[in-house]
């Protein structure tokens, strides 16, 4: 039995005695529901604390307690019209008549963590600097249907857009955090990642910023004027740990009190620690074999396996996706039913799927032509061999492992495969490229489900360096999309977007294969709140520590460190 | 020596170079750039994409971008590091203050330990020279990740007695005073530095008892033993310094091959120094920065070589005398 987490090191509870004895005694940081630090071991550091430039999950998260949106979706992730969304900076809003400008009224009490009050110019900047093309922020192409925003009074921010669209609301009050027009508007467009504000910024959420030590950790401490009321945790502490296993043993001896990310064999240590819980949460995440419709030899030839749509249902037909579930992750992984996971408003189990039916696929293979020939019982037509290769990341292990298994499943219908492991780098460049037949792809699907334009309609196969990797092409589809789209009514938008799953599930344009179950490992001291799909961290501010079950660290209060 | 001294720089900073450019191409020849890495976004615009390479200057021919790259660094710009958002001075400037400190610690502790350890081998014949010669084979066959994990579960989980990671308690540590701080710091330096010295110590253990046992026999220790000098001075003054020339070489080696092991050791412990960063501007095609590494990791190198050639003149006035 290891010892438990409370048991600290001398060194560390002498200086937590020092400093707390130095400081006195702080009743509203010690009593009720204030008080607690969480450290949380993240895998990686920040890149910038900029939310219109940041690319990684921990500069993500850090952003979410510094910066305010606008308005939070609720739990189901609703993005069409606002039902279910609740105000954040924006004390409420008002629809115009014609649906073609949103008034958000901010709320007045809000303020900036150097004090100076949030304003509806704030707004009006934030858009600006967003699709400014020179700050070059990945979210502009998402803005594109906001034509303009204006100020109609100091707490008034009018958002005009071009043309109505159910996810208006969504658009303009979860893709940006509002930013500071008295801090940022004299720093050079070009430059905003480098600039003084992304490495020391100031927000207006529940957590103002304290000091960041590249690549060994973050610190945040609460904002006792938030408008929402003071956040219950002190202090959130980002400890980088890039290591995986050092990650879970920094929470194993209680240096650390949260990891986001649990993985299989983790999880089963965890149970074995009574300090210790697993909690879930829902996953946007998933996995899929992509097939490329495109000669990756041949630009702009149709390839001369994946182009064919009785091929692609066949080789689907011969994936055992529960085992191969079953295999790599026991039950801690849903089947993917097709592009989106069980968090999202669209999903429905009931969608058809191809059946797992090798005898059917070798059917289906025989009866297009494709014929085994000699002992080994590979199959070919017309010369070409019913060969190719699955393009798979080095550093995904649940990946490469599944590869290995379809490849022995492949081989039972008379596909030969040959798997391809690469740096991410390289494998993220083939697939950009579109050099690759089969790739071991995961995404992190948009809250939206609209996104499904991004990566599987014509226009995004056809555009140069669209996101349609595997140039899957069907006019139904998008037309099915489309409509979707246009739907102001959830239930009607979630029917079409259904039928348009099926569609594609038909088609076979990828094995969609898993769909993890998320595990954040975590002190059992720690009360966590509803953790969203798209952001776990997204209700930190309500993460409480009761007073009984504080420990040393927890104790320190808001006492200022030394400079 | 001022001559040799000038010789071996001239010759240290031909190889910077020259690794600093076969490093600079090899990087380039590689499939992806760092703006594919850090914009790994199928939703980011072509647009955006061009807009960050051209920013960064990666849309310009590669002869271009080395000329330009090495004019930077005449000036001392080492050029920007886009997955870090700062020059690449300041993030090395963050970086190699804390390899030198692991190193430093490590090295000091893998010779001195392991040169004690030789010593003691080969004075006593016996039992103890059996079991510490298995020691240190067994130590030295080890694999640095496989060590640096062990002593994590077996000094840091099981035993609490070390912090995990880091190189600093990141609650505690703001608040502590500068000698909190040091202490924190030297608190968390203890496994990785261990972990590496160990390693060292295991090889310089066994050519330091190999030149010891070899010295033991030479005219001079017999002589000075027929003269009846005590047997600590014949080891001190006369064997050892004797023997010392191989572990000096040994010295030399040690800088290249404690950045390698330096690598998984900074990784497991989360020590925020080159080795790891290296690593990571690898995975994400961060030319600059792994240029820039490679550029002061060879300079780290060539100035171990340079402190060799020192610590021979001093310890062998044949070569001081010329």
């Amino acid at each position: 039995m290891p010892p438990s987490p409370l048991r600290r090191t001398p060194l560390l509870l002498v200086a937590i005695t020092l400093a707390t004895a130095c400081r006195g005694s702080d009743p509203a940081t010690t009593t009720g529901s204030a008080g607690g630090t969480l450290v949380i071991s993240a895998p990686a550091d920040a890149d910038v604390l900029l939310p219109p430039l940041t690319m990684n999950i921990t500069s993500a998260e850090v952003d979410g307690q510094i910066f305010e949106r606008l308005a939070e979706p609720g739990a189901s992730l609703n993005t069409i019209g606002d039902a279910g969304w609740t105000g954040r900076m924006a004390r409420g809003w008002t629809w115009s008549a014609d649906s073609l400008s949103l008034a958000f009224t901010l709320d007045s009490a809000a303020r900036w963590h150097d004090g100076a009050p949030v304003r509806a110019s704030d707004v009006r900047f934030t858009y600006q600097l967003y699709t400014d093309p020179a700050v070059g922020s990945p979210l502009r192409p998402l803005l594109a249907n906001i034509d303009s925003v204006t100020t109609r009074d100091s707490l008034t921010a009018v958002v005009w857009f071009h043309q109505r669209a159910p996810e208006q609301f969504y658009d303009a009050a979860y893709l940006m955090y509002i930013l500071p027009a008295h801090l940022l508007a004299s720093a050079p467009r070009d430059h905003l990642a480098s600039s003084s504000f992304a490495r020391d910024p100031v927000g207006s959420g529940p957590y103002h910023f304290v000091r960041w030590t590249p690549r060994q950790s973050i610190e945040l401490a609460a904002d006792t004027m938030y408008h929402h009321g003071r956040p219950n945790l002190d202090r959130l502490i980002w400890s980088i740990v890039p290591d995986p296993n050092a990650a879970i043993t920094r929470v194993m001896s209680g240096e650390a009190d949260l990891v986001e990310f649990l993985r299989p064999p983790d999880l089963a240590e965890i149970t074995k620690h009574a300090d210790l819980k697993a909690v879930r949460y829902p996953s946007l995440g998933m996995a899929l074999l992509l097939f490329n419709e495109r000669d990756p030899r041949h630009a702009g030839r149709p390839h001369p396996i994946f182009s064919d749509r009785t091929v692609r249902r066949a080789l689907a037909m011969s994936v055992d996706r529960a085992r191969l579930v079953k295999s790599v992750f026991d039950t801690l992984a849903y089947v993917a039913i097709g592009p989106v996971t069980h968090a999202l408003p669209t999903y429905d189990s009931t969608i058809a799927q191809l059946p797992y039916s090798p005898d059917s696929a070798r059917k289906l293979l025989d009866a297009d032509g494709w014929r085994a020939r000699g002992d080994s019982g590979w199959r070919a037509k017309n010369g070409v061999p019913l060969r190719f290769s699955i393009l798979v990341p080095a550093s995904s292990t649940p990946r490469l492992r599944m590869a290995v298994l379809m490849q022995e499943m492949f081989r039972a219908v008379g596909a030969r495969v040959d798997l391809e492991q690469t740096d991410f780098p390289t494998y993220v460049q083939r697939q950009e490229s579109r050099q690759f037949d089969a790739s071991m792809v995961a995404v992190q699907l948009d809250p939206t489900p609209s996104s499904i334009r991004q990566s599987w309609s014509s226009a995004a196969a056809r555009a140069k360096d669209g996101g349609n990797f595997g140039s899957y092409e069907n006019p139904a589809f998008d037309a099915m999309v489309d409509s979707a789209i246009t739907r102001s009514q959830p239930d009607a938008a979630h029917a079409y977007y259904r039928k348009a799953y099926a569609m594609l599930i038909a088609d076979a344009p990828a094995i969609w294969l898993f769909e993890p179950m998320n595990f954040a490992g975590m002190q059992r001291r720690i009360h966590p709140v509803s953790m969203r799909a798209d952001a776990w961290w997204a209700h930190l501010d309500q993460w409480s520590i009761p007073a009984a079950e504080r420990i040393a660290r927890d104790r320190i209060g808001l006492a200022q460190a030394k400079p | 020596m001022a001559r040799f001294l000038a010789r071996r720089l001239a010759q240290g900073v031909v190889i910077v170079w020259l690794v600093a450019t076969a490093t600079f191409l090899l990087l380039h020849l590689a499939p992806g750039d760092p703006v594919a890495a850090s914009l790994d976004n199928p939703l980011t615009p072509p647009d955006v994409r061009a807009h960050w390479r051209h920013v960064y200057g990666l849309d310009r021919p590669l002869g271009e971008q080395y000329v330009r790259y090495l004019a930077g660094v005449a000036h001392g710009d080492f050029g920007f590091s886009v997955p870090h958002r700062e020059s690449v001075a300041a993030v090395l400037a963050d970086a190699v203050p804390n390899t030198l400190l692991l190193m430093g610690a490590a090295l000091l502790a893998a010779f001195a330990v392991g040169m004690a350890t030789g010593v003691a081998q080969s004075r006593r014949r016996g039992a103890l020279d059996r079991g510490l010669g298995f020691f240190t084979l067994l130590v030295y066959s080890v694999p640095e990740f496989w060590l640096a994990l062990m002593m994590m579960l077996v000094f840091a989980y099981r035993l609490r007695l070390f912090p995990v990671t880091g190189m600093f308690d990141p609650v505690m540590h703001p608040y502590f005073g500068f000698w909190g701080r040091l202490g924190d710091v030297a608190w968390h330096l203890v496994l990785p530095a261990t972990t590496l010295a160990l390693l060292g110590a295991a090889v310089v253990a066994r050519f330091q008892r190999a030149a010891m046992l070899d010295v033991a026999h030479q005219d001079f220790i017999r002589t000075a033993r027929a003269k009846g000098v005590p047997e600590r001075g014949i080891v001190l003054r006369h064997q050892w310094r004797n023997a010392l020339l191989p572990v000096i070489t040994l010295f030399g080696l040690a800088l290249p091959a404690l950045l390698g092991g330096a690598v998984f050791v900074e990784k497991i412990f989360a020590w925020p120094g080159m080795g790891l960063l290296t690593v990571d501007a690898i995975g994400t095609r961060d030319y600059p920065l792994v240029t820039g590494s490679v550029i002061v990791g060879s300079a780290l190198v060539v100035a171990g070589s340079l402190l060799a050639d020192l610590l021979y003149a001093a310890a062998d006035p044949r070569i001081r005398e010329g």
